[in-house]
């Protein structure tokens, strides 16, 4: 449904997007993950139609998004950096969405505050940061756009809300074949929600896969070699080695079975296939691209 | 079951709903600028025109006589002004914050509205937030305004909706202006401090070149007069086209330039146009320009260009003006109008990342477009301050050949120009009437409020039209003369006393202008003297100023007539016959008169003639409040009483005067034997005041000869005033004495002739240069008193 096509963006000097081609098909969960300053936001925010890109062009449902109100209306942006009118209360909030939004249903609001049980006519800026970014939700799920875009969605809820949060975005997936884009550099919350995972570094979007074949493109397996190997020599695409003492862990580009069979002819006294997260293999396809991780998705 | 429901009104604007919620949210601004207002406004009129009974009708009216809407008093209006404005521009740059802001642009950019709706919706509720208390305050003047209608019925209050309506779209009309600029700006840049600054220099820049311009060419351009420009400049800013409307608003006639009703529209085109323009801009302006310095062309290249326009000017000629000795006014200007130029550049331009920059890697080649845009910005302050002091593209030097003349003005009504008939001066600030009915009241009281409308000053009496040859002639020669003299004044000799102009009726209708500086300088060269005596001396124009030609009988209540030594005096003459005798017999005497004596100082009185006049004694009092009801219509301009000779050359006046039995009081000093004794005061024509003219005094009343000096103003001897008793000198002198018209010179002498018994005088006039030794010698001995008794600040010709 969505669609970005070699979208450039930059900043000053600095290319924040570099041709960029971007697909998130209508009624799935795009998982937009990347380092830091790697683009997720710039991508949303041109997806959304704040930014408009140098170059490329960003598709809705076959139509350009910049500049047309009718297409923008079925995308609603939530950003990680929530901003509300000064002094407004979430029923004034609800009530500028409704004249903007075609779709805004206001049952559906009133629903929702019975999910995310908040003051409806308290000040915004007295609402704690999660408060706050339920209150967001509640005003996105309320537009009823065809699309959504999050924007570290989950940041600041606890984890109640957060699995609240989650039911409720694959509930209108479900019903609605809502269409979700979520960017977040934190792995483990879109590990079990996404569909479809994009990675953005430096710009550019190295990697777009759906998050089965992903799984299954990378293998965690670890064994015990009593014989020193040549790991270079192996022909196998190793992405990361990790050896204490005898037992040797590996990260290897390829299917499991077909990575354990031929690990078995190097004569380990044991070798197995372990469970890969989606961490593991982002790690391990960024620290191909030469970016040193390191802890920093372990949080 | 889920239902999706459409609020939005697809048939409406697409901005409406946000528009009203941020309308919504400006309530607490409405309601405090309702507050500030209302005060100003409604609250200030309801107070006038409740209790005004108690102050007095005519002051209550006169409370609210400032604007033509008749709503503010003076310290209302500027209460009202300065609220409308600040609040004004306060809520332009308040609701444009979410252009200086990243975060929230991108809220407002991520809404599915269109980029103009969008910004057309925050003017709206910004002009809304001034418009809705606004109209508010209107409508209760006009609800009060008509129950005081109602109440006071025909009592003279004065109502006038349309212009309570026009004064309200005025208003409106700023603030639209002002927030479409301001939100103009605000599109093409990203920061606070840059958006008021870039403003400022739209709404103020332009109005101030004009200004300093104005005030360079009044320096500078000899002739050039305009002093009525500045209230045109004023309105070249939003900010000040509605106190320019109040300002231009005459009072006393209750008009006001048509111009001031213009320039509303013309403001509220601009605005429209700005807010166009700025929505034309928004549709391509990134939100990443949100905080940053950034300046779109060419709104960054407009305002360089106005300011060096204005800083050039304005700093060039405080410069110029504070340093001395002066230098080039050229060279000041195109120092501060690079100095604004780069300023302005490095404001809008430059940051101290850049500076720092640039510092660690100069890259001249860089600097050649900022500098060329500095040369241009700098070349039309420069330019016109070229053309300022070389002359002004030949307006100074300029003056159209005789024959291409058709007629010239001239402000100027000579030696007979005293006679005017002036109310007082008080009413100088008061234009004159082409037309209309002329009331005024005998007793002094004040004129009922319709009848104040055609009242007007006779301090317009003052132009004399020559279209003869020979008269452009004169009024030319002088003109050269003037010009001339003034070109090559030094400092602190510019303006010569006394105040003339010239309007030449040609293709070109050009005015030329010789402005008065407080009385405190002399006329310079003879040449000057001799070509303004000569323009006097133009029978067209003593047809005009000459009270010989131009008063007529009916305007005669009585005639006396003096002797040439003014001690006898023959009773009133108030026979219609005689009187029209005697004014027919000085006419064609004078059209027959060789003027030239007087300015020789040939003529010599054979008897004088006081006229009295028709004018209502009292013309010349000042109103009063007290409550009168007498008042006159006055028709037709009025002469004051007035004394003129009868020169021994008037042979048909003579020959009446002895028709009508009075030739005693003819040529040969008929109270010579009465003459006990002549004071002398010395006098200088710089001296005088604004009423002296350069020819001399004006023609001097006499005292009349039956009557004895008051008490305590007898004619004695003192340090200022020298007694003569010796009959030698007393002959002496009296055979130097001419024509109370003739010109004197600049310096001279009065000479009192004093009769016996302490009654009897009469004043004459002797030039300087002529005295007699003794006399000379005298002033020699008290000159420092004497000057001293004018004031030392004069500077006297030997």
């Amino acid at each position: 449904m969505i669609e970005s096509r070699g979208v450039c963006k930059r900043f000053g000097s600095m290319a924040a997007l570099a041709e960029v081609t971007a697909h998130i098909p209508k009624g799935s969960i795009y998982g937009l993950v990347g380092p830091n300053g790697s683009g997720k936001t710039t991508l949303l925010k041109t997806i959304a139609g704040i930014y408009r890109p140098d170059a490329g062009e960003v598709l809705a449902a076959g139509q350009p998004v910049w500049e047309a109100p009718a297409v923008k209306g079925k995308i609603f942006f939530l950003p990680d950096n929530l901003w509300f009118l000064p002094g407004s209360t979430l029923e004034e909030m609800a009530a500028l969405y409704q004249g903007v939004y075609p779709g805004f249903d206001r049952e559906e609001y009133r629903q929702l505050l019975g999910v995310f049980p908040l003051e409806e006519k308290q000040r915004l800026s007295r609402f704690s940061k999660g408060m706050r970014r339920q209150a967001g939700l509640i005003l996105a799920l309320s537009c009823r756009t065809p699309c959504l875009l999050l924007d570290e969605a989950f940041d600041g809820l606890d984890p109640m809300v957060r699995q609240k949060a989650r039911k409720l975005l694959i509930r209108e997936v479900e019903s609605r074949g809502l269409t979700v884009a979520i960017a977040s550099h934190n792995l483990r919350e879109l590990e079990d929600l996404c569909d479809r995972v994009g990675l953005l570094y430096q710009g550019s979007l190295v990697l777009e896969r759906e998050l089965d074949d992903l799984r299954e493109s990378f293998s965690k397996v670890q064994g015990a070699f009593p014989e020193p190997v040549d790991w270079d020599n192996t022909g196998l695409a190793i992405l990361r080695r990790e050896e204490r003492g005898n037992l040797t862990s590996l990260l290897v580009r390829g299917r499991p079975e077909e990575i354990v069979k031929q690990l078995e002819g190097l004569r380990p006294l044991f070798v197995e296939a372990l469970p890969l997260t989606l961490e593991e293999a982002f790690v391990g396809e960024m620290e191909a691209l030469g970016y040193d991780y390191g802890d920093e998705l372990s949080e | 079951m889920t239902t999706v429901m459409n609020f939005r009104n697809k048939r409406g604007w697409e901005g409406a709903s946000l528009l009203r919620q941020l309308v919504r949210r400006n309530l607490p601004w409405m309601g405090l600028f309702f507050l500030l207002t209302f005060w100003a406004l409604p609250g200030h009129y309801m107070l006038v025109i409740f209790v005004y009974p108690v102050w007095g009708e005519y002051t209550a009216l006169a409370a609210l006589n400032v604007t033509p809407a008749r709503i503010f008093t003076e310290l209302s209006m500027l209460q009202f002004g300065v609220v409308v404005t600040a609040a004004a521009i306060l809520i332009g740059l308040w609701q444009t914050r979410w252009l200086r802001s990243k975060r929230q642009g991108e809220f407002w950019y991520s809404l599915p509205v269109k980029r103009e709706n969008l910004l057309l919706a925050h003017a709206g509720a910004a002009w809304l937030t001034i418009a809705l208390p606004l109209a508010a305050d209107y409508l209760v003047v006009l609800v009060a305004g008509a129950v005081q209608l109602i109440q006071a019925g025909g009592s003279g209050f004065i109502f006038p909706v349309g212009e309570i309506l026009l004064d309200l779209f005025g208003w409106l009309v700023t603030a639209l202006a002002v927030i479409a600029i301001i939100f103009l700006v605000a599109v093409m840049t990203g920061g606070f401090f840059k958006i008021l600054i870039l403003s400022g220099a739209l709404m103020g820049a332009l109005p101030m070149a004009a200004a300093f311009l104005d005030l360079a060419i009044q320096q500078f351009i000899v002739g050039w007069s305009g002093a009525s420009i500045m209230q045109h400049i004023l309105s070249f800013s939003p900010v000040f086209v509605m106190p320019n409307r109040y300002g231009s608003y005459n009072t006393f006639w209750g008009t006001y330039p048509a111009l001031a009703n213009w320039m509303l529209l013309v403001w509220l085109a601009i605005g429209l146009f700005c807010l166009w323009l700025a929505c034309r801009v928004f549709r391509g302006r990134l939100v990443e320009m949100a905080g940053t310095g950034a300046v779109r062309e060419p709104l960054g290249l407009v305002v360089t260009f106005l300011a060096t326009l204005a800083g050039g000017l304005a700093l060039g000629l405080l410069f110029w003006s504070s340093i001395y000795p002066r230098p080039s006014f050229l060279l000041t200007v195109v120092l501060c109008s690079l100095g604004a130029a780069v300023l302005c550049q490095v404001i809008l331009r430059w940051d101290l990342q850049r500076l720092r920059a640039f510092r660690k890697r100069p890259d001249l080649r860089s600097l050649w477009k900022p500098l060329l845009v500095l040369v241009l910005c700098a070349a039309l302050p420069v330019t016109a301050a070229y053309i300022v002091t070389h002359g002004g593209l030949g307006y100074e030097d300029y003056i159209p050949p005789v024959g291409e003349v058709q007629e010239v003005r001239v402000r100027y009504r000579g030696r007979y120009g005293t006679l005017a008939k002036r109310l007082d001066h008080q009413d100088e600030s008061v234009h004159p009437a082409e037309t209309g009915e002329n009331w005024y009241s005998l007793d002094g009281s004040e004129l009922p409020a319709d009848l104040w409308k055609t009242w007007y000053s006779y301090n317009d009496y003052q132009y004399v039209y020559l279209t003869t040859p020979e008269g452009i002639q004169a009024a030319e020669a002088l003109h050269r003369s003037l010009l001339e003299w003034q070109k090559g004044a030094g400092e602190g000799q510019q303006g010569i006393m006394g105040s003339i102009d010239f309007l030449y009726n040609d293709e070109m209708r050009r005015h030329y202008g010789q402005w008065r500086k407080d009385g405190n300088q002399v006329y310079d060269s003879e040449r000057d003297l001799t070509a303004l005596l000569a323009l006097e001396e133009d029978l067209e124009f003593r047809r005009q100023t000459d009270p010989r030609f131009t008063v007529t009988a009916d305007e005669i209540r009585a005639i006396r007539v003096s002797d040439d030594l003014g001690l006898s005096t023959s009773n009133p003459i108030t026979d219609k016959e005689t009187i029209e005798r005697l004014v027919a017999a000085m006419r064609a005497d004078a059209e027959t008169f060789d003027y030239s004596s007087l300015r020789k100082g040939t003529a010599r009185a054979a008897a004088y003639l006081t006229i009295e006049t028709t004018a209502p004694t009292p013309w010349y009092r000042i109103p009063t409040s007290q409550p009168g009801e007498t008042t006159v219509q006055v028709t037709e301009d009025l002469w004051r009483d007035f004394c003129l000779p009868v020169y021994r050359e008037d042979q048909k006046t003579l020959d009446a005067l002895w028709a009508s039995g009075l030739g005693e009081y003819t040529g040969q000093s008929l109270s010579k034997g009465k003459v006990t004794g002549l004071q002398i005061n010395w006098w200088g024509a710089a001296s005088w005041n604004e009423e002296a003219y350069w020819t001399g005094i004006g023609p001097r009343d006499l005292w009349p000869g039956n009557e004895a000096w008051p008490q305590g103003e007898e004619p004695r001897e003192s340090a200022a005033a020298l007694l003569v008793t010796d009959p030698q000198q007393m002959e002496e002198l009296l055979a130097l004495c001419r024509g109370n018209d003739c010109h004197v010179s600049k310096q001279g002498f009065t000479v009192t002739i004093l009769g016996g018994d302490r009654t009897g005088s009469t004043f004459w006039l002797a030039a300087q240069k002529d005295a007699p030794q003794f006399l000379r010698d005298w002033y020699l001995e008290n000159e420092r008193t004497l000057r001293s008794s004018w004031g030392q600040r004069f500077q006297y010709l030997p």
